[in-house]
């Protein structure tokens, strides 16, 4: 069965349309990366997803596990199962990251009619969950990515998605701003992650992330819409030929 | 004028006065009614109240609290009171309710030798000596009509004396309550609070009231820390959305003295938290954190001045506050730096959050350097709750509301993180949230 279903999707950023009839299937258990050039809507996409304001739908449909997603505010959309990585995850100085999860999945917890975690039980958890991150407890107890390195940013993103176990995970270009051991820490969280109820969507730029990360299918975004879909050896083919073999204007995507 | 029934009242008054018949004392309150006869309520053209119009306070016709009998004094309070009270297993606590001391609700406890906590009427039948260098010191050329006011009419209040290297292990709780009643009510409350050399103690100093009390606490604390003395301080105000509050906290830091004030506000129509310091010795030190987290039409000012006048003093300044509606904040941070007052660390910070279009910021830091060689600094900063943050925070479950709440949390953390006192901590955050 389908897990994420979108269907001619437009949306626009103030008046530019920069998402133009996208479609894109994605079934339960499955990882799709979407790959390309700068501009081309990628992250547009995530924040549409994920119902950041100013980003506005003007047509087509999206359908999560058979609901209309874009009818539900983004903490509905979170508490169903929505998560996203952001490619700059936000300082919030004065919130603790240990109280910013522990507000977190206790909201998921309400919202789905659970009861909420008491402090030992969670504490418990998150240190089990940010040992395979590298998480220790002073980066938990700090303030929610003040200070934090880029690396430290990213792997706390992917910390969050093993905290909040979500359904569906969109990563909006998890890869950038990584050293290779960063990468690998943060790829081995995410594998360890995947699941037959759990489907991701991986945005990148470039082919480096898919070597740790396979994915099951590769898109091709430009100008708004998906110009050409294939299983892991496109984005390969990619990396070799550069987006100039779909006739498309941008640097290479092996140019990491 | 409202100004000329406080005369009228001195006079109807003065032969019940607490301490009526003692010569320096009749002259002392005789000194500062003139002063205040003259003076009356301060007005915008002063500079000092430039930013806070006490036009609607003057205009108010306000009463003397009726003396309550034991029995009804025990009926306002149990159920309203309780919330605010720390354990008594944490704290030597003294209780007014109304400007008049509550054996009933006060539990001071056992004290150390070598500290006296009291209370300023007792303190002025039973020993007036004992208090007069603190009276006479409290009556500056410097002070408003305000301060001259509450000495004229002073009828009660703290006492807290500490020996030199004594230390009290638990903190003070000085609990002020007003009810409600027909009339509105001013009280005057005076205390004193005088440390000795390398003592050590942590008071918390609390204004609260029924939610419909309609009061005006016009009330002065004077804090005399002698060389090496250390206090920690915390003042927090939730008076009802109708009274009226101004506080004025002076202060004298000797020779290595160190003083940490942390001042929250939340309640009154109007407040004024004011606070005035002189370092007057090599290595004192100064630390004020105050904010105020008000709506509607709330107006909260908050005003400092610190002296440095002697050489190697240090201050540090934090202000922040969190305004919604149509609510209005004040904040005057005045630093004076001395001829001769060399090597001083100064550093000033005011940070606003603006919640809604309507509400509004005044921040004025003054700085007056007489001096070469000093490091003072100041900076100020308005602005909304990060719109960024409160997607991020959504994007993860949590409702906007939620998300909001979360926010204005973190930014009034900073002010608790100054207190070094986990049992007033604590207790100050647990008011807090109920107050959210």
């Amino acid at each position: 069965m389908s897990m994420l279903s979108i269907k001619n999707l437009h949306a626009t950023v103030g008046d530019r349309e920069i998402l133009q009839g996208l479609d894109l299937e994605i079934g339960a258990g499955e990882v799709h990366a979407i790959m390309g050039p700068n501009g081309s809507g990628k992250s547009t996409l995530s924040y549409v997803l994920s119902g950041r304001e100013g980003y506005e739908v003007t047509r087509g449909e999206v359908r999560f596990m058979g609901e209309d997603l874009l009818a539900m505010s983004t903490d509905e959309r979170a508490a169903k199962g929505v998560f996203l990585a952001l490619q700059y995850p936000v300082e919030i100085p004065g919130v603790s990251n240990l109280t910013f999860l522990k507000t977190a999945v206790n909201a998921m917890r309400r919202a789905r009619g659970e009861d909420p975690l008491d402090a030992i039980e969670f504490l418990r958890l998150a240190r089990a969950k940010g040992k395979q991150l590298e998480m220790d407890d002073a980066l938990l107890q700090r303030a929610v990515n003040v200070g934090f390195s880029g690396g430290e940013k990213k792997r706390n993103e992917i910390f969050q998605m093993a905290m909040l176990e979500p359904a569906f995970a969109i990563l909006d270009e998890t890869d950038s701003g990584l050293d290779i051991d960063a990468l690998r820490i943060v790829s081995d969280g995410v594998n360890s992650l995947r699941a037959a109820d759990r489907s991701m969507l991986l945005i990148t730029h470039y082919q480096r992330l898919l070597s740790y990360i396979v994915p099951d299918r590769v898109h091709v975004l430009a100008e708004g819409r998906i110009v050409t879909s294939g299983g892991k050896e496109l984005a390969l083919e990619l990396e070799e030929k550069g987006y100039a073999m779909l006739g498309l204007d941008d640097d290479a995507p092996a140019a990491a | 004028m409202v100004s000329d029934s406080f005369v009228k009242q001195f006079e109807a008054e003065r032969s019940a006065l607490p301490g009526a018949g003692l010569p320096w004392l009749d002259h002392i309150r005789e000194t500062a009614i003139e002063r205040f006869g003259e003076s009356g309520f301060p007005t915008t053209r002063v500079e000092s109240w430039k930013y806070t119009n006490l036009s609607r306070l003057s205009r108010n016709e306000f009463g003397v609290p009726e003396p309550r009998s034991p029995e009804s004094r025990f009926k306002v309070s149990e159920a309203l009171l309780t919330p605010w009270l720390m354990a008594a297993t944490d704290c030597h606590r003294l209780v007014f309710i109304d400007g008049e001391f509550s054996q009933d609700h006060s539990a001071i406890g056992d004290l150390p030798e070598g500290v006296i906590l009291s209370r300023l009427a007792e303190i002025i039948e039973s020993n007036p000596d004992f208090i007069h260098d603190a009276m006479a010191a409290a009556e500056p050329e410097d002070g408003d009509g305000l301060s001259a006011l509450n000495t004229a009419l002073l009828r009660d209040g703290l006492v807290l004396r500490i020996d030199a290297g004594i230390e009290l292990p638990l903190p003070v709780q000085l609990i002020h309550y007003a009810t409600d009643g027909d009339t509105a009510t001013a009280t005057h409350p005076r205390h004193l609070v005088t440390l000795g050399e390398n003592s050590r103690a942590s008071l918390v100093e609390c204004y609260v009231g029924a939610p419909a009390a309609r009061n005006w606490t016009n009330t002065v604390m004077t804090i005399d820390l002698a060389p090496g003395a250390n206090l920690e301080h915390a003042r927090l105000q939730i008076e009802s959305n109708d009274a009226y509050h101004v506080g004025l906290t002076r202060l004298n830091i000797a020779r290595d003295a160190a003083y940490s004030g942390v001042a929250l506000s939340t309640g009154a129509i109007l407040a004024r938290n004011e606070f005035r310091a002189a370092l007057t010795g090599a290595g004192a030190d100064c630390r004020i954190v105050a904010g105020a987290l008000i709506h509607g039409r709330q107006h909260s000012d908050i005003t400092t001045e610190i002296d440095h006048a002697a050489p190697h003093t240090t201050s540090a300044q934090l202000f922040k506050n969190v305004l919604d509606d149509r609510s209005r904040a004040v904040t005057q941070g005045r630093v004076v730096v001395r001829p001769d007052a060399q090597k001083i660390n100064a550093d000033q910070s005011n940070k606003n959050l603006l919640l809604s279009p309507g509400a509004r910021a005044d921040s004025k830091p003054e700085l007056r350097i007489f001096a070469d060689d000093v490091k003072c600094s100041h900076g100020a900063t308005m602005g909304d709750l990060d719109q960024e943050a409160i997607f991020y925070l959504q994007s993860r479950g949590l409702p906007e509301d939620e998300a909001r709440k979360l926010l204005i949390h973190a930014f009034t953390e900073e002010v608790l993180d100054q207190i070094s006192s986990p049992v007033i901590r604590d207790y100050l955050n647990k008011i807090l949230e109920a107050a959210a």
